[in-house]
């Protein structure tokens, strides 16, 4: 028996039988009681990636995607993540890109909706393959602003917020967890919908650099993560770079994720690979095209190259070595600092990765 | 006379003409971009733009890969999380934004998340994003079409156009007032919404297009404006900056990738050469 009362119109276009499913995610009293039972002491939390995965994501986790797609987002422990074979996941994000490939090796047993896919490089159709295949069932449509709505909501500590985002859109009729209702200060007819707050259960963020107890420095956009980082039961920070404490007091301003919301602390230097970490190094845009368009056209191809790519190695220094090593560091550096303005060279000219053309370059 | 260009071009530079001066402007990857970077570099110098990721007043060097890619992270003025800018469209201070389409009806309303049946989808498109957010609050929305279609029906209603036309939209109290797409931008022309029915027409068709062929594309009777005009053409000072700032736009990205790919390894050697 589902705890809460979902929005029945989206539970029939949905076709959920049992909406118990929907409930961890907007189950305030289980977070509150997960963030009681933290470690709330000023520990050194530092642990290996692979014992942070073992220990925090768990089978059937709501698990948040994070970053933007593929800036600063933890690929590298999410490869960890895969290398474990954790099970019954459900994925949220917004957008909620890489939830792709953990649904490839068959980790994802739901999806909450609302934008998958590379942007400039196009429509992911290995996910478009697996939704049509039953690989992975929808249970919540979104826009990225309800689903930022509903991270800050459960930042700024209320049971949800009254928005006016997503009404008169199909997205309401698919979500089970929005309700319509009347502005109770209106006298007129003016509808508003109920974004609750949004709980999961566990997000890895990955920051430019972090203390040993888990406070972590972000540059650049912080997108869902600094409300994502509130919310989650759970929480891995990776980091570029451990500092001392007191180089995140004096030297940092900004996006700092408190330290007593982290569970976990890991030192993981390019654990943004293969995607842009703002300040350090530049996407691998053959990567992704690769990812894409070769990948795009059937699973048998995506298999060989996460195969070769997740499986193939071990870690961030062996995926890496198979970009290029030394070279591409030295030129992923020179990037992203000519995307900022800061190198003399601003040329992001590559050889671009086409299905008729390989160069076998990453950089 | 001016320099031949490409109607993806002639698309970029006659979107850009929709940003005012003094504005604020939410953009996106593509065509939004290298249209907001234009109308910045010629027309609308005091325009500020900004990216969904809540990045405010931007200052690109060339076109982003992704809406908080690292192209965004220095020289801007603002910078806060990913609601923010969804909830200053909300509050009023976001003037237009501009948004792609997949499928479009002839009241502007969009679909970008699945083709066909929900259950039984012919494709499944990349989703809302923030199209839905955007389109609901911004008092102008630019639609921009490279590849889409107009369909009579929405396979899946993703973001509010006006509705069944008229004043549906502002009846529904869900929007605010007088806000809703105010063109929508193809390869091919310029189509605006009339005052009182919200229905499209098309108002400026792209030189050298023939009106029948953009007639073929729309499965309803297309109305046309009396006073039907010839977009202008562009100028070379607007063709070579976007040829400079997004030469995948001008090109094509085909061309663009093989153009390039010839060049570029010998450039890369150079590098490297340089750095031993």
């Amino acid at each position: 028996m589902a705890k809460y009362l979902y929005n029945e119109e989206a539970v029939a276009n949905l076709r959920l039988s049992d909406t118990s499913v929907l409930d961890r995610l907007v189950d305030f009293e289980s977070a509150r009681a997960a963030h009681l039972k933290k470690e709330h002491a000023k520990k050194d939390k530092r642990m290996s990636l692979a014992e942070a995965v073992a220990t925090y994501v768990q089978d059937g986790d709501i698990m948040t995607d994070a970053g933007f797609s593929y800036v600063r987002t933890p690929h590298q422990a999410f490869n960890e993540v895969i290398r474990q074979g954790k099970k019954n996941l459900q994925m949220i994000g917004a957008p909620n890109t890489n939830q792709s490939f953990f649904i490839s090796y068959g980790l994802v047993d739901y999806s909450h909706n609302s934008y998958t896919g590379a942007e400039m490089r196009g429509i992911d159709k290995s996910y478009d393959r697996a939704l049509k295949a039953g690989k992975v069932k929808i249970l919540s449509e979104w826009s990225h602003g309800g689903v930022a709505q509903g991270f800050k909501a459960a930042q700024l500590g209320t049971p949800g917020v009254c928005s006016k985002q997503m009404l008169g859109s199909d997205l309401v009729r698919y979500n089970p967890y929005l309700q319509v209702i009347q502005n109770p200060l209106k006298k007129d007819k003016d509808p508003v919908v109920f974004v609750p707050a949004l709980y999961p259960d566990v997000a890895i963020i990955h920051c430019h650099v972090a203390d040993k107890y888990g406070n972590g420095y972000i540059y650049g956009p912080a997108v869902n993560d600094l409300a994502v980082a509130a919310a989650t039961r759970k929480l891995i920070i990776t980091a570029e770079e451990i500092v001392p404490e007191n180089d995140i007091r004096y030297n940092r301003e900004g996006q700092i994720i408190p330290f007593f919301y982290a569970d976990a602390v890991v030192e993981l230097p390019f654990g943004a690979v293969p995607g842009n970490m703002p300040g350090c190094y530049y996407w691998s845009r053959q990567w992704w095209e690769k990812i894409m368009r070769f990948g795009g056209v059937s699973d048998e191809n995506m298999m060989i190259l996460l195969n070769e790519w997740i499986m193939g190695t071990k870690n961030q220094f062996e995926f890496v070595e198979k970009l290029g090593g030394a070279k591409w560091i030295a030129e992923a550096r020179r990037q992203t600092k000519a995307a900022e303005g800061d190198n003399e060279d601003i040329d992001f000219s590559y050889e671009e990765y086409t299905l008729k053309h390989d160069s076998g370059l990453y950089y | 006379m001016s320099k031949p260009y490409t109607l993806d071009e002639l698309l970029a530079i006659t979107v850009a003409k929709e940003i005012h001066d003094y504005e604020n402007v939410v953009l996106g990857v593509g065509v939004p971009m290298t249209a907001g970077a234009l109308a910045k570099a010629l027309f609308a110098p005091h325009a500020t733009l900004m990216m969904e990721s809540g990045i405010v007043d931007i200052r690109p060097l060339l076109s982003l890969n992704n809406i908080a890619d690292a192209h965004s992270c220095r020289g801007f003025s603002y910078a806060t999380d990913l609601f923010s800018a969804f909830t200053m469209t909300y509050r009023g201070f976001v003037d237009v934004c501009f948004l792609g389409v997949g499928q479009v009806d002839k009241y502007g309303n969009l679909n970008t998340t699945v083709i066909g049946d929900y259950e039984k989808p012919t494709l499944r498109l990349p989703g809302s994003g923030g199209a839905a957010d955007f389109m609901s609050y911004a008092q102008r929305t630019v639609l921009t079409m490279r590849g889409g279609t107009f369909v009579n029906k929405l396979d899946y209603f993703t973001s509010p156009g006006y509705l069944d036309g008229g004043d549906s939209r502002d009846k529904t109290g869900l929007f605010p007032e007088g806000s809703g797409p105010s063109a929508l931008i193809s390869t091919k022309g310029v189509f605006r919404f009339d005052p009182e029915t919200k229905e499209m027409y098309l108002a400026q068709i792209f030189p050298g297009v023939r009106l029948e062929s953009i007639k073929k594309d729309v499965p309803w009777e297309l109305k046309v404006a009396a006073d039907l005009s010839a977009t202008p053409r562009p100028s070379d000072e607007e063709i070579n900056f976007i040829r400079d700032f997004a030469p995948e736009l001008s090109a094509g990205r085909e061309l663009a990738v093989e153009l390039r790919n010839a060049r570029i390894k010998e450039k890369a050697d150079q590098r490297f050469v340089k750095n031993a």
